[in-house]
C-alpha cells in the first residue's frame, strides 16, 4: 500500500486541506449555502406573479363622447386589476404634472375629435405617456399600450355593433309585421285561388307574394340572430390560452432558480480555484509544491478533487433546499442532475486554473472572476435568452460553462426530459480541454522558473 | 530522537559531495542574482551559506532543490540535476522555506499532516512521524492551534518539522532562525546539531555570521558572488593573513619591536594596539608553534610578556573583513 499509493495520498492532500479550510470558516460555509438559498428564497417569495397594475389618467375633453365610454370602461375595472383608472380628466397639463411626480404611471390622452375622424373615416391617435426609463419596462408599456388601444378599439366597435343591434330592433319587428301581413296575404290569395274559374290567373301573383314572404322570414331571423349575438364575441371572437407542454406551472422564480444555482456554482468555483492558487503561489507553496514529489498532475488533479467535491456538495444542498423546502419543480432524474452539476463544475475549474495562472494577485484574481462573472449574466441566456443578440455574441456565450449548466439544468429540472447529449459532451468536452490547457501552462510556468 | 535517516545512507562511507554546483549563475532579466557559484558540501555535514540579504542565498536553495533551473552551469543533487528529479529523489529531501508557506486557517497539525500527505506517507505511518517531529520541535501542546493564533517561533518551529516529516537525508534551511529570539535560536541549532548527529546532510542559509561558527563549512556570498568557502578557522585566517596573538608586555617596548617582529619567518604581520606600547597584535602561521617562539624572543632581548593568548576574532569581523576586502 504504502509503495503501491503514494500519488493517491498526494493528491488526496488536496482535497482535504481545501475541505478543512472551508469547515474551519462556519460563517463562509453559511454564507455559500445559506445565502443563494435565502436569495432565492425572498426573490420567490416576494416576487409578483403578474406585473403589477397600471395607474392611468385618461384625458379627453369633458364634452367628448368618448369621455362617457372611458368611464364606464373605468367602471368595470376593479382596484388590483392590471389596469387602475386614477381619473378621467380633460386637463392634459395636470395629468403630466403627476405622471412626473409619479404618482401615475401612464397618462393616455384622447383626442376631442376623434367622434369626428372616425366618422371622416380617419383614425384617431391615442397618445400615451410614460416615464419609466427601464428599455424592458418601456417594451411591458408598450405592449399594454398596444393592448389598451386594441381594447379601446374594441370596445368601440362593440359599442357600435351594439347600437346597430338596437337599430335593427324596430327593423327586425317591421319585418316580422310584414311577413305576418304577407302571410296573410299569401292564405287569402291560396283561398281565392280556389274559388275562381281560372286559377292560373293567380298563380303568379301567389308565387311573388310567397318568394317575398320567405325572403323578409328569412331576414327576419337573419336580424334575430344579428340582435342576439353578443357585442364582444363579434369584435373579438378568439381569444388564446397558453399552458405549458408538460402541464407544469413554472412560476417566475422557478424559471430563475437552475439559472442562479449555475451561475452560483461557476462563479464560487472559479474564484475559490483561482484565489486558492494565487494564494498559494503567494504564500509560496508553489515551491514546497516544486521540491515535494508532487507532479504537476497530481496537484492539478488534487485541486480538480477538492473543487469538485467542495462544489458538489454546495451545489447539491442548495439544490436540495430549493426543492423540499421551497418547492421549485425538480422533473428529471437526480443522477442527470448530478452529472450536469459535474461536468459544470468541471468546465468551472478550468475556467479558475486560467484565470490564476494570468493573475499575479489575489485581488487580480477578483476582479478578473468578476469580470467572468458579469460576462456570464448579461452573456449566458441569465437574463436575456440568446435569441435576442446578433453574432458574434451566441458563438462568445458559448466559452462561457455557465451558458451550458443553465441550459441543462433547465432541461433537468424544469422540462424534466433527457438533457441535450450534444450539449452536455460539449460542456465535458470544454472541461476536459481546460485541463489539458491548465497542465500544460502550468508545466510551462514550471520550465520557465 | 527523530531516527536515522533510512534513505541508504551509511555513515561508514567515504566523504563524498552531496550536493555540487559548477559555475552556476542565475539571472532574472537582466539582474544577474547569482555569478559563477562553485561549491560542493559533503554528505553527513552542515554547510553553512552566509550573506547579507539580497546576497543570492535563496536563489542558491532554490537552484539546489530544483525549484528553479539555472540559466548557466550545473548543479547536481545525489549526482542528478534536481530538475530532473525524480519523486524518489525529492523525497529525499527537505526543505524549509524562508517564509512561513503554510495555511493560517488549519492547525499546526493539519498543516504538518498536510505536508505528510505531499511526500506520500500513508496514514498510520504519518501519525507516528508527525508525533515524532511536534516532540522534535516541541509543538505537540500546542498542535491543534490555527497557524494564523500561533507566534512567529512557533511558526518556524513549524516550519522545520514540515522539513522532516518525511525523514529526509538533505535539508535545505533557508535562513532558519530569521526573525526569532536568540533563546529559540539557540535550540535550533541545537536540533541542526542532533540532526547532522543523526546523519543528515543540512545546508543552511543565514545572515546571522556568528551563527556559522556551528556549520562545518560556511560559504560567504556577496552580490551574487561566492568570495569563499571554509571552514570557520579557514575563514578567520583568509580573513586575516593567519592566526592572531595578542600580546601584553610588562614594560612599554620599544618603538622598532614591531619591525623586528615582522622581520621573523614565523610572524606576517604586527601592530600596536594600545597607545602606551605594551600591546601588540600578531599574525602568526599558527598560533601553537608561535607562542612559545614569541615568547623566547622576547626573553632574549630582555622583555617580559605579561601575557600571550590567541584571539579568535567574531565571524561578524571577519565576515566584514572578507566582504571589505572583496569590494576593494
Amino acid at each position: 500500500m504504502r509503495r503501491a499509493w503514494p500519488w493517491a495520498i498526494r493528491i488526496s492532500a488536496f482535497p482535504r486541506k481545501e475541505l478543512i479550510e472551508i469547515v474551519r470558516q462556519p460563517l463562509l460555509v453559511l454564507a455559500l449555502v445559506l445565502g443563494p438559498f435565502l436569495i432565492l428564497f425572498l426573490f420567490g417569495a416576494t416576487l409578483r406573479d403578474s406585473p403589477p397594475a397600471v395607474r392611468v389618467i385618461f384625458v379627453a375633453p369633458p364634452d367628448s363622447p368618448i369621455r362617457d365610454e372611458i368611464e364606464r370602461f373605468g367602471q368595470g375595472r376593479a382596484v388590483g386589476a392590471k389596469l387602475i383608472i386614477e381619473d378621467v380628466t380633460g386637463n392634459e397639463d395636470a395629468a403630466l404634472a403627476q405622471l412626473q411626480a409619479g404618482d401615475v404611471d401612464l397618462v393616455a390622452v384622447f383626442p376631442g375629435s376623434a367622434a369626428e375622424a372616425i366618422r371622416a373615416n380617419q383614425r384617431a391617435t391615442i397618445a400615451i405617456y410614460h416615464n419609466r426609463l427601464d428599455p424592458v419596462e418601456t417594451e411591458a408599456i408598450t405592449v399594454f399600450t398596444l393592448r389598451l388601444v386594441d381594447e379601446a378599439n374594441q370596445r368601440v366597435l362593440a359599442g357600435l355593433i351594439g347600437q346597430v343591434q338596437a337599430e335593427t330592433v324596430p327593423v327586425r319587428e317591421r319585418a316580422a309585421t310584414a311577413v305576418d301581413r304577407l302571410t296573410a296575404l299569401r292564405e287569402a290569395l291560396e283561398r281565392a285561388q280556389e274559388r275562381v274559374a281560372d286559377p292560373e290567373l293567380l298563380s303568379q301573383p301567389l308565387q311573388q307574394v310567397r318568394e317575398l314572404e320567405r325572403t323578409l322570414s328569412e331576414v327576419k331571423e337573419a336580424l334575430l340572430r344579428f340582435g342576439e349575438l353578443s357585442p364582444d364575441v363579434v369584435v373579438s371572437p378568439f381569444v388564446g390560452a397558453t399552458e405549458q407542454a408538460n402541464r407544469v406551472t413554472i412560476r417566475l422564480a422557478d424559471f430563475y432558480a437552475p439559472a442562479a444555482v449555475a451561475l452560483l456554482l461557476q462563479h464560487l468555483v472559479v474564484t475559490f480555484v483561482a484565489l486558492s492558487i494565487v494564494r498559494d503561489e503567494q504564500l509560496g507553496a508553489t515551491e514546497l509544491f516544486r521540491v515535494a514529489p508532487l507532479s504537476p498532475f497530481e496537484a492539478l488533479l488534487g485541486r480538480y478533487l477538492a473543487y469538485l467535491a467542495i462544489g458538489g456538495v454546495i451545489g447539491g444542498t442548495v439544490i436540495a433546499l430549493l426543492v423540499y423546502a421551497l418547492g421549485m419543480p425538480m422533473l428529471g432524474s437526480w443522477m442527470l442532475l448530478a452529472i450536469v452539476v459535474a461536468a459544470l463544475l468541471l468546465a468551472s475549474i478550468g475556467i479558475g486554473l486560467l484565470i490564476a495562472l494570468v493573475s499575479k494577485s489575489d485581488s487580480q484574481a477578483v476582479q478578473y472572476a468578476m469580470i467572468v462573472l458579469l460576462a456570464s449574466i448579461f452573456f449566458s441566456g441569465f437574463l436575456l435568452t440568446l435569441d435576442r443578440f446578433t453574432p458574434p455574441l451566441p458563438v462568445i456565450a458559448q466559452l462561457l460553462p455557465v451558458t451550458y449548466g443553465i441550459e441543462l439544468l433547465r432541461d433537468v429540472m424544469l422540462r424534466g426530459r433527457s438533457v441535450d447529449q450534444i450539449r452536455l459532451q460539449e460542456l465535458l468536452g470544454m472541461g476536459g480541454a481546460l485541463f489539458v490547457l491548465s497542465f500544460a501552462l502550468s508545466q510551462w510556468r514550471m520550465r520557465r522558473a | 530522537m527523530l531516527g536515522a535517516a533510512d534513505h541508504g545512507w551509511d555513515p561508514e562511507a567515504p566523504a563524498e559531495p552531496i550536493i555540487a554546483a559548477h559555475h552556476v549563475t542565475r539571472r532574472y532579466g537582466s539582474f544577474e542574482a547569482l555569478r559563477g557559484l562553485d561549491l560542493e558540501v559533503i554528505r553527513g555535514t552542515i554547510f553553512g551559506f552566509v550573506g547579507p540579504s539580497g546576497a543570492g542565498k535563496t536563489t542558491a536553495v532554490r537552484l539546489l532543490t530544483g525549484s528553479q533551473r539555472p540559466t548557466s552551469g550545473s548543479v547536481t543533487v545525489f549526482g542528478s540535476p534536481p530538475a530532473t528529479f525524480t519523486p524518489a529523489q525529492r523525497a529525499r529531501i527537505g526543505y524549509m522555506p524562508q517564509l512561513s508557506i503554510l495555511y493560517p486557517q488549519l492547525s499546526l497539525k493539519q498543516n504538518l499532516s498536510f505536508v505528510a500527505s505531499l511526500y506520500g506517507i500513508p496514514l498510520p505511518s504519518r501519525r507516528r512521524r508527525l508525533k515524532s517531529v511536534l516532540d522534535f520541535v516541541e509543538l505537540t501542546p500546542h498542535r491543534r492551534k490555527r497557524l494564523r493564533d500561533t507566534s512567529g517561533g512557533m511558526q518556524r518551529r513549524l516550519a522545520l518539522a514540515a522539513a522532516l516529516v518525511h525523514d529526509p537525508q538533505l535539508l535545505f534551511l533557508d535562513e532558519p532562525t530569521a526573525g526569532i529570539d536568540p533563546v529559540l535560536r539557540r535550540k535550533f541549532w541545537q536540533r541542526f546539531l542532533e540532526l547532522r548527529e543523526d546523519g543528515r546532510t543540512l545546508f543552511i542559509t543565514t545572515q546571522y555570521v556568528g551563527e556559522a561558527a556551528n556549520c562545518d563549512r560556511i560559504g560567504v556570498i556577496v552580490d551574487g558572488q561566492l568570495l569563499a568557502v571554509d571552514t570557520a578557522e579557514g575563514l578567520r585566517r583568509r580573513a586575516y593573513g593567519g592566526q592572531i596573538l595578542d600580546l601584553v608586555a610588562q614594560k612599554r617596548l620599544a618603538e622598532e619591536t614591531v619591525d623586528d617582529l615582522t622581520a621573523l619567518d614565523s610572524v606576517f604581520d604586527a601592530e600596536w594596539t594600545r597607545v602606551d606600547g605594551r600591546a601588540l597584535r600578531v599574525i602568526v602561521d599558527q598560533a601553537g608553534t608561535a607562542i612559545p617562539l614569541l615568547q623566547q624572543w622576547f626573553a632574549t632581548r630582555g622583555m617580559e610578556l605579561r601575557s600571550v593568548r590567541e584571539h579568535i576574532p567574531e565571524l561578524d569581523d571577519v565576515f566584514v573583513k572578507l566582504v571589505q576586502a572583496e569590494r576593494s
